[in-house]
């Protein structure tokens, strides 16, 4: 499957490739035949050139018999004329058709040159003449008038004629050795061109099938090179699949052609029973998600890819399991495209995720339950704590006008101790508000800085009893629209710890006003909260020191942050273990517009 | 100063009506909403109800719609003795004279019910 996707690849890839090696091989084939023809055009050229190199020499040899011819007539002729023996006549009759033959040819070799043409008529006058002179010396020799044959002979004319043959030879002779010799220059010439064009055409051919070579070379390296770079991916991918991390499938036009251990041990087949074409890709689906597999399938259609999604697979055995599913074409072209899915066990994650979801529930559920245990616990507690608390304070104004000391003491440390019961109740039922997003608000028009006095005032014999020295710094109203008796709380609790933690030492609160904002800062000078803890005292049921030193519930800053914001407001601690701390709340003057407002 | 505990908590009743004794007012109980009407309806003279509103027989609020429509008693002023946190709407929903929130403060409840004292009616 992968390896004809390397085909495919390396069919298509390099065409730049290609067309530059089909250039230079083009280009090549031109120059060849280029070659080819000047080079024939050339050899025609010389062979030419050649023909009439020898046509001149053949003129001069023509010329050369001529004179040859008549030479040899007059040797006949001179011997006839001297012995008056006939057979000196043989050679003479011989020269004389000789002679003939060679004017003839020489007529016809000079066809081309004018100038020669009429040196050969008045050639051919000349020797006809001498022929004729020759011819009547013999025949005044022959009818025994010797002395008309001498005086004939001595008259000169002969010889003159003779001159004139030779003069004519000469000249047509010099005339055809400069033919000759231009000729043969042109030869020459044609010839060492013909000798620089194979030279450079040769040259030129070598350059291009060098570089023919080149490309081919180059081309096949590139082509090894991105054969071995898709053999690596491909045994990565063989890798992958082969480590059974994850379900892999190959799948040919939906019929399912391949599948590696992990895929098969999901859906329960053995390898040894698996054969391929035998399974749709899609047929492992449980019925209620063919719709998903559709949608899967129109998406890879389009785009190629299909994103994975949930399903449930029907295992051999009629069970289920739950995977992630994906799938990719992996092939470019071809009808039925080639596709590799991806399949993840989900079967574990879903239990995980189930138990998760039971745990959420019960801790959920923990919560409510004691959320509403809280509610009852506080309502229910209330109930006697109110009738208590009434029955408390006749009991204590009793004994105060019957004036026993031992007796008013008592009673006055059973108010405080029902004072701290409904306090706790308070807290628990504030716990469950808060729990359920129910803490209500009912702000009004307020001194801050009144409520700091009264609170500071209320706290002035546990400051005695804790040693500590309280002082109030609120020197102007501070007014705002605030809820006075959880503004109260907030207080109450800041200075119940100030004076827990800070037993012995002074303890500032100090009431201040912003253009929009109001704050209250309680400052002590005790034990500190450590860094790590100062983020955490805010929190439910959260305390920076054990329950042995200092007793409580955890609750009261939290509360009092949830009162804090609910207001809209910040609170903040600075501290140091051992320097003490400094608790500051900020509060917004108005409720955002609202009139009321509860914590939601 | 006459004044009616309604309240279905016999402690908490019994507490209230001691303490107000003690302070020198007239105190009277009833368990319930029903029984504190049939209270005032038989001529018992009051001039301030305390009402808790959770009741069994009958709650806070039936007591309150059926005191309004009896013109003998629609003027009765009505404090609100709740537990709840919205002890403050309540007394706006029902048209209370005040409110106060359980457990009582007892100085408060005096101060509150000393405020009705002299006039018979209730400050709004």
């Amino acid at each position: 499957m992968i390896e004809d996707t390397t085909t495919s690849r390396l069919r298509w890839r390099p065409r730049g490739m290609d067309a530059r090696l089909a250039v230079a091989i083009g280009v090549t084939f031109g120059a060849l035949l280029m070659l080819v023809s000047v080079t024939s055009m050339s050899a025609r050229q010389l062979i030419r050139e050649a023909r009439w190199v020898d046509h001149t020499k053949d003129v001069i040899e023509e010329l050369d018999g001529v004179q040859a011819a008549i030479t040899e007539a007059e040797t006949g002729q001179r011997g006839f004329l001297i012995t008056g023996d006939e057979s000196y006549l043989e050679p003479y009759h011989r020269a004389s058709f000789a002679m003939s033959e060679h004017l003839k040819r020489i007529d016809s070799m000079t066809g081309d040159n004018p100038i020669e043409q009429e040196r050969a008529r008045r050639l051919r006058q000349l020797v006809e003449e001498r022929t004729a002179q020759l011819e009547l010396a013999i025949r005044l020799t022959a009818a025994g008038r010797f002395e008309e044959a001498r005086a004939f002979i001595r008259s000169g004319t002969g010889r003159t004629t003779m001159e004139q043959v030779r003069t004519l030879v000469v000249a047509m002779r010099s005339q055809e050795r400069e033919l000759l010799r231009v000729r043969n220059e042109r030869s020459g010439s044609t010839a060492r061109s013909l000798i620089t064009t194979l030279g450079i055409g040769g040259a030129l051919l070598f350059a291009f099938l060098i570089l023919i070579w080149w490309l081919i070379r180059s081309d096949l390296a590139r082509r090894n090179r991105a054969e071995a770079t898709i053999r690596e991916r491909e045994t990565r991918i063989r890798r992958l699949i082969d480590a059974n991390l994850i379900g892999v499938l190959f799948s040919n036009d939906g019929s399912v052609t391949e599948a590696n251990d992990a895929f098969l041990s999901m859906i329960g087949i053995e390898r040894g029973l698996f054969k391929a074409d035998e399974h749709r890709l899609f047929g492992f689906t449980a019925p209620e998600f063919r719709e998903l597999d559709e949608n899967c399938e129109k998406e890879l259609r389009e785009t190629g890819t299909c994103r994975p999604y949930q399903k449930e697979l029907l295992r051999a055995d009629g069970s289920r399991v739950p995977v992630l599913f994906g799938a990719t074409n992996v092939d470019m072209g071809g009808a039925a495209p080639i596709r590799a899915s991806f399949v993840v066990d989900l079967s574990e994650l879903k239990r995980v995720e189930a138990e998760r979801n039971r745990l959420y529930e019960e801790a959920r559920d923990a919560v409510k339950a004691r959320d509403a245990f809280l509610s009852v616990a506080g309502h229910e507690i209330r109930t006697p704590l109110s009738a208590l608390n009434l029955i408390v304070y006749q009991l204590a104004r009793q004994v105060r006008a019957l004036g026993n000391e031992k007796a008013v003491d008592l009673a006055g440390r059973c108010e405080k101790q029902v004072a701290r019961l409904i306090r706790l109740a308070d807290e628990l039922l504030d716990v469950s508000r808060i729990s359920a997003a129910r803490l209500h608000l009912d702000p009004e028009e307020m001194d801050l800085a009144q409520l700091a006095r009264d609170v500071v005032d209320r706290f002035d014999e546990s400051a005695r009893r804790a040693d500590c020295m309280l002082e109030l710094r609120a020197l102007t109203p501070v007014t705002g629209f605030w809820d006075r008796l959880r503004l109260d709380q907030v207080l109450s609790n800041l200075l119940t710890n100030a004076l827990k933690f800070g037993a012995g030492e002074p303890v500032v609160v100090e009431v201040t006003a912003q253009q929009a904002d109001a704050s209250l800062s309680v400052v002590d000078r005790g034990i500190g909260i450590h860094d790590t803890d100062q983020r955490r005292i805010f929190e439910r049921f959260q305390r920076a020191v054990t329950a042995e030193t200092y007793p409580g519930m955890g609750l009261g800053l939290w509360i009092t942050r949830e009162i804090v914001e609910a207001h809209g407001g910040k609170i903040a601690v600075e501290s140091r273990p051992g320097a003490g701390a400094a608790f500051r709340v900020s509060l917004p003057r108005r409720l955002g517009g609202e009139s009321e407002s509860s914590g939601r | 100063m006459k004044v009616l505990v309604v309240e279905d908590d016999e402690a908490i009743a019994e507490a209230l009506v001691s303490l107000l004794e003690e302070a020198g007012h007239h105190a009277s109980h009833a368990r319930d909403g029903r029984r504190a009407l049939e209270k005032l309806r038989t001529g018992e003279r009051t001039n301030l109800i305390l009402l808790d509103m959770t009741m069994p027989v009958m709650s806070g609020w039936r007591f309150r719609e059926e005191q309004m429509r009896d013109a003998a008693l629609a003027g009765i002023p009505v404090v609100v003795c709740t537990a709840d946190v919205l002890a403050a709407e309540k007394a706006r929903e029902i048209g209370a004279a005040g409110w106060l929130r359980k457990p009582l403060d007892p100085e408060r409840l005096l101060e509150v019910i000393g405020r009705f004292c002299g006039s018979g009616r209730a400050p709004s």
